[in-house]
């Protein structure tokens, strides 16, 4: 055969150091990148990972982002978004760049977390009961009782452990200096655990050589925790419990992640009408050999949803009785119903407090720092420096509804002091973060884009913390929107230990 | 075991049947087409009795040619028996019982869909779709492989069972009736068309090993007609398909009532025999059975699945 002409092989030797110079020109200006230093260097835990894909070709990282989609595809990693009055089904976005974390800033990360998880769940048990916190002052009492998602019929329980919120999704990021924020913490329905699991068995798929010197911590052992934390809620004293998943249907955006829980735990995955509450105020689910109690639910399903008896009458969703069932103490409910009350933004400002009050420990994760609109003195502040700000609802997730000042229009900025205005209890404005960043494949390159990260906090009679958690990142350059229904992507995360 | 579940799992397994039989129905017939000599050849309307498809297909389509009848069978979703929707429907029906199957077994139902749904449009070439058919008899094999070697034979895998089983029995009995009535169409005394059809109908099935070792070399129609009735080993004979049913329900609670209809099917079959009847008896034998066939189905669903 013919040796391949000089011009050619140099043309494939620039080809091949490409990627290389992608990495040595990668530039993340103003924020904190996870992988790559200031100046320009990987940092010491990133070191081996950036090494490995400055070798990689440009076709190489082609055939690997094409084996990770294919990969995703096949394993039929979706999620659901409705749109123009249909479900549509979308791949799961993924970048195949991880995004690394050292044990040791973990460690302190989770002790944090269980933390909050802790006064979460007391203010949650104190609000509908004594209403201590209401009582000293310390949280306006309309806050919490005017909120719709107070519920009524949760007033007076008492679920086992004192646990309202077992399952915590809470969003954290970083900011300049690398230090971890919590956003918010979802306590009502929080999903992405799934997709935690799934995109390290992606890299794994595409990229084992990656794994080489590194000491990653498993994150597959999510559901065997979840599956002990919910059976040790169980109103029965059994060696196995029946768990079941409760599921909205297929529809439902999450209903790929619903499907592999169920799957990862051994439980039965079931939709309303496949549960009724029978005369003694147990629940059971119908079998093919006939009713079967169920000692814990795991509900998917929205407070408003979940017994048209003591919620939505038009729900078609949930299972009439199973409130009463419930409180009679005859079946486990996570997250129980009325855990939403604390999963407000408004409430959100005060858990340094409630750590304080409940466990008179100093708060070990930071808090953004954050306006009441319903406080005058803030509502004045946010009104004149909105453009500054990022103003919230207090109540709607997924980004919904929100306006990033510094990226907003004059008209914006108008609307939503009109929108405060009229209804201050409803908005919270923060000051506008830097997201840090980590480097993306994208176009061909490799370039900064930001990302947040979602640990889930599993509480039952013990606490746990999952090893990183989901990573999303904004795709789109400069965006901070990393939502997957608005164009969000993710990345594996690694809690890496240091080399022995 | 949740009810729904198990309807799921009824279905899934049904649906997959329903495709490898379509699949298997129309690579015999692409290949049979191929000995017939020019001139002689009969109708491609026949695969649309067996799937009892006249009104769906008249709606779509003027002429029963090659093209439209292929395409029809395979590629178009408002066929409930095409490939394409059966594939579909499976997946459908895995997608919401992932949680009790094997975790390889959505994968698998999985890229069968997509290899269905990027490939069923372009069979218009013989080559092209036997190519197609070959590749989805081979990734539904991969499917029941894997569900018999690694789902516990549980009732989960029973009501798989039950599904395809009495899939199977449906279309067999379809395919025997489509031979039938071309036999009755074909002139009296054609001793070679008469070899055509049941040598067909035995591709149609992929019994020929099996009819050829139990039975002989010889195409008879009446030996025919009793194997894939009667006989006990093969596993797309009628007998066999029901017997399978009255097994895997047996382990289920509140079986009575299927019990005592497949007994009394199962003696009906033990009488049977095809050379003392007429065609014209069988065909209406096998309309008797086509009913009771629904009726079976009817019971499974009061049994099992019924709120």
């Amino acid at each position: 055969m013919r040796k391949p002409l000089g011009e050619t092989t140099s043309l494939i030797q620039t080809r091949k150091g490409f990627m290389k110079n992608c990495w040595e020109k990668y530039q993340s200006s103003g924020f904190f990148d996870e992988l790559i230093t200031e100046k320009g260097t990987a940092r010491p835990v990133a070191r081996k990972l950036v090494n490995h894909f400055c070798r990689l070709s440009p076709s190489e990282m082609v055939a690997r982002g094409n084996a990770a989609e294919l990969s995703i595809k096949e394993m039929g990693i979706s999620f659901t978004i409705y749109s123009q009055g249909q479900n549509i089904d979308r791949a799961w976005p993924f970048d195949i760049i991880p995004r690394l974390i050292k044990s040791s800033d973990w460690a302190m990360v989770r002790q944090g977390l269980t933390q909050r998880s802790r006064a979460l769940n007391a203010f949650i048990n104190d609000v509908y009961n004594e209403q201590k916190i209401l009582k000293d002052g310390l949280i306006p009492a309309e806050v919490v009782l005017e909120s719709k998602d107070f519920k009524k019929p949760c007033i007076g329980f008492r679920p086992k452990y004192g646990v309202w919120a077992h399952i915590c999704g809470s969003d954290l990021i970083r900011d300049e200096d690398g230090s971890f924020y919590v956003l918010e913490d979802n306590l009502r329905v929080p999903s992405g655990v799934s997709y935690m699991i799934e995109n390290r068995e992606v890299t794994k798929r595409v990229l084992p050589d990656l794994f080489k010197n590194y000491s990653v911590r498993p994150v597959d052992d999510y559901p065997s925790k979840l599956y002990s934390t919910l059976a040790s809620l169980s109103p029965r004293d059994r060696k196995r419990p029946c768990v079941v998943v409760l599921t909205p249907g297929i529809y439902n955006s999450a209903y790929f992640e619903h499907a592999f829980l169920a799957q990862g735990m051994g439980a039965e995955l079931v939709e309303g009408a496949d549960l009724f509450v029978d005369k003694d105020e147990c629940v059971y689910m119908r079998t093919v050999d006939g009713p079967q109690r169920v000692d814990v639910i795991y509900r998917r399903i929205d407070d408003e949803f979940i017994d048209p008896e003591a919620f939505r009458e038009d729900s078609a969703l949930g299972v009439p009785g199973i409130i009463r069932s419930w409180r009679k103490g005859n079946v486990a409910i996570a997250n129980a119903p009325g855990s939403g009350v604390a999963d407000d933004k408004v409430v959100y400002a005060f858990v340094p407090e409630m750590i304080r009050y409940y466990l008179k420990e100093k708060p070990l994760i930071n808090s953004v720092k954050t306006y009441l609109c319903m406080i005058e003195k803030d509502r004045d502040y946010v009104l004149e420096n909105i453009e500054k700000l990022v103003v919230k609802p207090a109540n709607e997730s997924g980004g919904y509804g929100m306006m990033v000042g510094p990226h907003a229009s004059k008209r914006d900025h108008n609307k939503f002091r009109k929108l405060i205005e009229e209804n201050p209890r409803n908005y919270i404005a923060q000051p506008t973060l830097s997201l840090s960043t980590a480097p993306t494949y994208v176009d061909g390159g490799i370039a900064p884009r930001h990302l947040d990260l979602r640990p889930f906090i599993l509480q039952g009679k013990s606490s746990w913390v999952t090893q990183g958690g989901l990573t999303r990142v904004a795709m789109r350059e400069g965006s901070l929107v990393v939502n997957s229904s608005q164009g969000g992507g993710s990345k594996d995360t690694w809690i890496v230990e240091p080399r022995k | 075991m949740l009810s729904s579940v198990a309807e799921r799992l009824y279905w899934m397994a049904r649906y997959l049947e329903r495709a490898e039989d379509t699949a298997r129905l129309t690579y015999a017939y692409t290949q049979f087409i191929l000995d017939i000599p020019r001139g002689s050849e009969p109708g491609w309307g026949s695969l649309i009795d067996i799937i009892d498809g006249h009104s769906a297909f008249d709606n779509r389509y003027k002429n029963y040619n090659e093209r439209n009848v292929c395409k029809f069978l395979i590629a178009d979703l408002d066929n409930f028996s095409s490939i394409r929707f059966s594939v579909k429907a499976a997946r459908e029906n895995v997608r919401t019982t992932r949680d009790v199957l094997p975790e390889q077994c959505w994968e698998l139902v999985n890229e069968l869909y997509i290899y269905v749904n990027a490939n069923a449009d372009k069979v218009k070439a013989r080559q092209s779709r036997l190519d197609f058919l070959d590749q989805v008899l081979a990734m539904s094999a991969q499917i029941y492989g894997l569900i018999s070697a690694n789902l516990s034979h549980d009732h989960a895998y029973r009501f798989m069972r039950m599904g395809r089983s009495l899939e199977r029995a449906d279309m067999t009995s379809r395919v025997v009736d489509v031979a039938v009535m071309t036999a009755m169409d074909s002139k009296p005394g054609g001793e070679e068309a008469s070899t055509w059809i049941w040598g067909h109908l035995l591709k149609s099935l992929s019994a020929v090993t099996a009819y050829r070792r139990e039975i002989g070399p010889l195409v008879d129609a009446d030996e025919v007609i009793n194997f894939v009735f009667g006989d006990q080993n093969f596993p797309r004979s009628i007998s066999y398909c029901l017997t399978d049913v009255r097994k895997n329900s047996k382990a289920l609670r509140n079986h009575a009532q299927i019990e005592k209809l497949l007994l009394s099917m199962g003696r009906k079959l033990t009488r049977f025999e095809a050379s003392r009847m007429s065609l014209e008896k069988l065909h209406k034998y096998i309309d008797v059975f086509q009913e009771q066939l629904s009726k079976l189905n009817f019971l499974v669903y009061q049994s099992w699945f019924s709120k």
